[in-house]
């Protein structure tokens, strides 16, 4: 199932970029809301990207 | 980074957001972004990565990824050696040749307020036989009595 989840919003996002996620930083403004879609669709966005702690 | 936000909004590039993509399982990095930015922070979910599988090829260590408002890709740059003099300049850059002035209709003097004197300015383009794109209310390429009125009944609430 959770494959399955991946694999739609891969397919479903393709030709542009988007995610919908929430904000987990409780200082930022806006915490628990869900990024860069809703709360930044008319935003340019960068995003900075880790895989390393 | 989020001084580096502050900076270009300060230029006045308002609608601008650096998001963090962290990942679920390096949780040092999430806490350690967490305690030291107001910045947006997203947890890709390990093992299948979604939010990175759909920018690969890029996404990869410490690249910022610069996307337009409708999602397609500006540019990217790999903050190797940190947020340095030189990549603040080159990413500056690509948001200063992509970034879209929003305009209020009817603001002719650009100060975010529709009030009596975007009336006189009008009125004086008008005699000036000028244009200005904010004070042609009914984008029809002409500015006259039409966009007066238009503009009259904005500020009196009977328009938008």
């Amino acid at each position: 199932m959770t494959f399955l989840a991946i694999l739609s919003f891969g397919i479903v996002l393709a030709d542009e970029f988007e995610y919908s996620l929430e904000d987990y930083n409780s200082t930022s403004p806006t915490f628990g809301s869900n990024v860069w879609n809703p709360e930044y669709s008319d935003h340019i966005t960068l995003h900075y990207f880790s895989s390393q702690g | 980074m989020s001084d580096f936000q502050e900076e270009l909004r300060s230029e006045g590039y308002e609608n601008i957001v650096i998001i963090a993509v962290g990942q679920t399982n390096i949780s040092a990095f999430n806490s350690n972004f967490t305690a030291n930015s107001d910045l947006p922070l997203v947890m890709d979910e390990y093992p299948f990565l979604p939010v990175r599988a759909q920018f690969s090829p890029n996404g990869l260590h410490k690249q910022v990824i610069i996307l337009d408002y409708d999602g397609t890709l500006l540019d990217t740059y790999t903050l190797n050696s940190g947020l340095n003099w030189s990549a603040k300049n080159y990413i500056t850059d690509v948001i200063a040749q992509n970034y879209e002035q929003s305009i209020l209709l009817g603001d002719i003097n650009d100060d975010q307020l529709i009030n009596i004197q975007d009336i006189i300015l009008t009125i004086n383009l008008i005699l000036a036989n000028e244009h200005n794109e904010s004070a042609d209310l009914n984008s029809d390429g002409i500015v006259n009595i039409l966009d007066i009125v238009q503009l009259v009944n904005i500020i009196l609430g009977n328009g938008q």
